[in-house]
């Protein structure tokens, strides 16, 4: 791998972090973008969880890593803390695929 | 500090702990496609968005070509340009402060920022404190993580034994829950979900997150009938 290659990725991907932080700082929302930036949250959110649920792997990979974050769903519902959450789906997803070989 | 404070950091903490191993996963594979040590750490470093490092790292090694490795990349990167939309209306003054921010927006960071629920409120130190708290953690857990991987190298099991690529979508639900309260965080998030769903199978990696966010347009329609 070439040190251009790294170079190159690296200044790209700050430019595009940096161009998102710079680029709407001052604009003034009316009521219409105001409701649109107030649902950015949820449908982020929503989004990573789903395309992080169904990202490449196995069926059994797929199925166990659905089982673990089934139990953190049912953990977060409880209230529970994050490190709980976090712990608990990816000890449950170890434990299936150990189990499913 | 604060208790609230405290439990924000508490978060952000957990967070980084679990990249900590997804670091250590990156720097054996970087390793074993034949990057030396200083490159791997020099690219979490500066590069420091997960999903793309992988990506390079997977190309190059599938004998693709350095452009289509860097197009891949940076794909993924792009979402980051949309985080930083976010994350700039919680930091709003200062050229240096800024420019560092950038670095850290990432999806851990700008989720525990928007999870807050100050987050839509001019200042919204709460937002602030998440978005730090789960980037600065995630920043350390990251570098760390890449460099006892790639000093390890090859010797490590398999990560996904570790069950961790369950960690993250849990992670993100937890973060989502708050938001589902109105009927139309509901909505959005739904209509979300559904449009990864359809177009995950067939998009390049990075692709569905950012049609995802499309929902907030019938999202919209709703908030503002809501508000009537």
């Amino acid at each position: 791998m070439s040190w251009w290659t790294l170079g190159g990725v690296a200044v790209g991907a700050y430019l595009l972090k940096a161009a998102g932080v710079f680029g709407l700082s001052r604009a003034r929302p009316g009521p219409v973008s105001e409701a649109a930036l107030a649902l950015v949250p949820a449908a982020l959110l929503a989004a990573l969880v789903m395309s992080q649920l169904i990202t490449d792997g196995s069926a059994t990979e797929l199925m166990t890593r659905t089982l673990g974050v089934g139990v953190g769903g049912l953990l977060v519902w409880r209230r529970a803390p994050l490190v709980l959450v976090i712990v608990a789906s990816a000890a449950t997803t170890a434990l299936a695929r150990l189990v499913a070989g | 500090m604060s208790p609230e404070r405290r439990a924000i950091w508490v978060d952000g903490v957990a967070i980084g702990g679990a990249i900590f191993y997804v670091g250590v996963a990156f720097g054996v594979l970087a390793r074993t496609n034949g990057w030396s040590v200083t490159q791997a750490c020099v690219m979490s470093l500066t590069v420091f968005t997960g999903a793309s490092q992988f990506a390079l790292v997977g190309i190059l090694g599938s004998a693709g070509t350095s452009a289509a490795a860097v197009a891949g990349a940076l794909l993924l990167a792009s979402r980051n340009a949309v985080y930083g939309a976010v994350v700039s209306r919680w930091f709003p003054d200062g050229v240096l402060r800024r420019a560092a921010v950038a670095q850290l927006v990432i999806d851990e960071s700008t989720g525990l920022g928007a999870a807050q629920r100050d987050a839509l409120e001019q200042p919204a130190p709460r937002a602030r404190i998440g978005f730090l708290a789960g980037g600065l953690s995630v920043y350390v857990g990251w570098n760390l993580g890449t460099l006892l991987g790639a000093i390890v190298g090859r010797s490590i099991g398999d990560v996904s034994a570790l069950g961790l690529d369950a960690a993250f979508p849990a992670v993100f639900l937890a973060l989502l829950v708050p938001h589902l309260r109105t009927r139309s965080g509901l909505v959005t998030a739904g209509i979300a979900v559904g449009i990864v769903a359809l177009v995950a199978p067939w998009a390049p990696a990075g692709v569905p997150v950012l049609a995802g966010l499309a929902a907030i347009v019938p999202g919209t329609v709703v908030r503002l009938a809501e508000a009537k």
